[in-house]
C-alpha cells in the first residue's frame, strides 16, 4: 500500500513537472488580433439583382451600373438604375469592422438613405451585397455588386 | 358531491398539466372530414380550408379555417406551427390573428404569435423566405407578390403515441387596400422540426380564390392565368418592372410566333404626355422564359426605356403584344373575347384595345 501512494505520488510529479515546463515554451503571440476594417473603397459593378428574393440577373442589362466609394467617403454613380440614391454624394458604415447599414446622402440633400449590407468573399472574389427600396415600399431589390478589378 | 368535484378538479388539473408539459413530435394530414370532429358551420364542407366569406372590402378583416390532423409516432416536447401566405400588400399580416383549438376541448382558443427567428432546420433564413424556398413552386397563385406570415403556439401540447388529434385553426387578417383575387395560403408544421426535410411533418395547401373589392386600382389577379402578367404588383416609376406575355394558356393569333414577339408600350405621364416604346427591336423583343411553354418576359426600368424627362411622372403603361411584322397581336380585346366561338365576329381588322398597368404604390 505504501509503495502504491509513493508510486502514485511521482506521478503526481511529474505531471505538475510537466504542466509547469509546458508554460516555459507558452506562444509569447495571445493571436487575439482585431477584425480587419472593411475596404469599400474603388469601382463596384452588378453581378447579381434580385427583386423581391427573385433573381432578374438575366432580365435586363445590369452592367453599365457602376459605382465609386471613395476614400474620402464620396461616392461616384455612373449609368444609373433604381438605387439607393440617385445622385453622387458621401457615404458612411455604421460599424467599419462589422458593417450592417450603408448611409448614403446625396449631395445639396439633408436626409440619409440607408440599405443594409453584407460584406464576403465569394470564391476568392470581394463582393458586398446591398439590400435597398428605390421604388414602392413593397419592392425590396438586393444587388450583389462585385469589385472591377483593373 | 364533494368526492365527485374533487375527481373533476383533479381530472381538469391532469389534462392542464399534460397540454403544458408535454408535445409528442408528429406527423400532419390536412383534415377534409373535419365535420366528424368539428360541429361547426363548415362540417358539411369537404376541404381543408374554409374562406370563411367569399370577399370582403378592402381594408376589412378577412377570416380562415384550416383543419389538420396530427399523428403522433413518438414523444417529445414540442409547439404547432401555422403560417399563411397572403399577398405583400396586406402589410397587416404579421398582426394577425391566429388561434388554434382541440376537437375534444371545443371553445378554447389557443393563442399564437408571430415568429422572427428561423426555422430549425433553415437557420439564416427568415420563415418567409424558408417557405419560398421550400414549398414557392407549389403555389396555385400565378403571381409572386405574396408572402409568408408563420406563427407558433404560446403553449406546449400533449398527445401520445398512436393517438390522432384534430385541431381547428383560425386566422384573422386585415386586407390591404388593393383590388385583388388571390389564394391564400396555409401551412402546418411544429417547431422541433422546423420545416426539415421529411414532408409527413409539414403540410402545405391553398385555398379557393377570395377576392377583395372595393379597393384601389385595377383587379390584381393572382388567381388565374390572362395573356398579360405584370410583376411587382404595385410600383413607382424607379421600379424595375416585368411584362410577361403568357401565349399558352387559351389561343391566340400569337401562338405560332415562336421568339417573334415584341411588346409594343405607351407611357402615360402625370403631365398627361405620352411616350411610345413601338419598334420592332430587340428593345422590344421580348425573351422566352423557358424551353417549354409559351410564356415571354421584358423586363425593364420604365424612366429609361420610354426615355422620360426629368420631372415627369409615369401613372400609367398602356401596351399589347405583336409580332415581328406587326401583322399578328394579342391585346385586351383579345383576352375579354378569349372564350368566343369566333374572336372577331364582326370580320375585318381585329380591334386593339391596350392591357394598362398602373403604377400606383400604396
Amino acid at each position: 500500500m505504501k509503495i502504491l501512494n509513493i508510486k502514485l505520488a511521482v506521478l503526481l510529479l511529474l505531471l505538475a513537472s510537466i504542466v509547469s515546463s509546458c508554460s516555459g515554451f507558452k506562444d509569447s503571440n495571445d493571436y487575439s488580433t482585431d477584425e480587419f476594417n472593411k475596404d469599400l473603397s474603388g469601382k463596384w459593378t452588378i453581378g447579381q439583382a434580385s427583386r423581391n428574393g427573385l433573381d432578374i440577373t438575366k432580365a435586363m442589362d445590369f452592367s453599365a451600373f457602376m459605382i465609386t466609394f471613395n476614400a474620402d467617403k464620396t461616392y461616384k454613380i455612373d449609368n444609373y438604375l433604381p438605387f439607393v440614391v440617385r445622385k453622387n454624394g458621401t457615404w458612411d458604415i455604421d460599424d467599419p469592422q462589422y458593417p450592417a447599414k450603408l448611409t448614403f446622402k446625396e449631395e445639396s440633400s439633408q436626409s440619409a438613405n440607408v440599405s443594409t449590407i453584407e460584406y464576403l468573399i465569394v470564391n476568392g472574389e470581394r463582393q458586398i451585397t446591398l439590400s435597398f427600396v428605390p421604388g414602392c415600399h413593397n419592392n425590396v431589390y438586393t444587388y450583389v455588386l462585385k469589385r472591377v478589378t483593373n | 358531491m364533494k368526492n365527485k368535484i374533487n375527481k373533476r378538479l383533479l381530472l381538469r388539473a391532469f389534462s392542464a398539466t399534460l397540454i403544458i408539459i408535454l408535445f409528442i413530435a408528429c406527423g400532419f394530414d390536412l383534415l377534409t372530414d373535419h365535420g366528424a370532429y368539428f360541429d361547426d358551420e363548415y362540417k358539411d364542407i369537404k376541404s381543408s380550408v374554409i374562406n370563411n366569406t367569399s370577399s370582403v372590402k378592402a381594408g376589412e378583416y378577412a377570416n380562415f379555417t384550416f383543419y389538420v390532423k396530427a399523428i403522433a409516432n413518438e414523444e417529445k416536447t414540442d409547439k404547432l406551427i401555422i403560417a399563411f401566405q397572403a399577398p405583400k400588400s396586406w402589410t397587416e399580416g404579421k398582426n394577425a390573428e391566429v388561434t388554434w383549438e382541440l376537437w375534444n376541448d371545443i371553445g378554447v382558443l389557443r393563442p399564437m404569435e408571430l415568429l422572427t427567428t428561423s426555422p430549425k432546420n433553415k437557420p439564416g433564413l427568415t420563415w418567409d423566405q424558408a417557405l419560398l424556398n421550400t414549398v414557392g413552386g407549389r403555389t396555385q397563385n400565378v403571381l409572386d407578390d405574396m408572402q409568408w406570415y408563420a406563427f407558433q403556439a404560446k403553449d406546449s401540447w400533449t398527445i401520445y403515441n398512436n393517438i390522432n388529434l384534430y385541431i381547428k385553426v383560425r386566422i384573422k387578417v386585415k386586407t390591404g387596400p388593393d383590388n385583388l383575387r388571390v389564394k391564400v395560403g396555409f401551412f402546418v408544421n411544429h417547431a422541433d422540426d422546423g420545416l426539415g426535410s421529411d414532408e409527413d411533418r409539414w403540410k402545405v395547401i391553398w385555398g379557393d380564390c377570395f377576392d377583395v373589392t372595393d379597393g384601389e386600382g385595377d383587379v390584381i389577379d393572382f388567381c388565374e392565368y390572362h395573356f398579360n402578367q405584370v410583376s411587382p404588383g404595385t410600383a413607382t416609376q424607379n421600379d424595375i418592372l416585368t411584362f410577361k406575355y403568357v401565349g399558352d394558356y387559351y389561343t391566340n393569333d400569337l401562338m405560332g410566333e415562336v421568339n417573334n414577339v415584341y411588346m409594343n408600350a405607351v407611357a402615360v405621364t402625370d403631365k398627361g404626355n405620352t411616350y411610345k416604346m413601338d419598334e420592332i427591336s430587340e428593345k422590344t423583343k421580348m425573351k422566352k422564359d423557358s424551353e417549354y411553354g409559351l410564356t415571354y418576359s421584358k423586363t425593364f426600368w420604365s424612366e429609361a426605356y420610354f426615355n422620360v424627362p426629368q420631372g415627369e411622372t409615369i401613372t400609367s403603361i398602356k401596351y399589347y403584344f405583336v409580332n415581328g411584322d406587326k401583322t399578328k397581336y394579342v391585346s385586351d380585346y383579345d383576352e375579354q373575347h378569349k372564350t368566343d366561338a369566333t374572336q372577331n365576329p364582326g370580320g375585318g381588322v381585329k380591334p386593339i384595345e391596350p392591357f394598362v398597368y398602373n403604377l400606383i404604390c400604396k
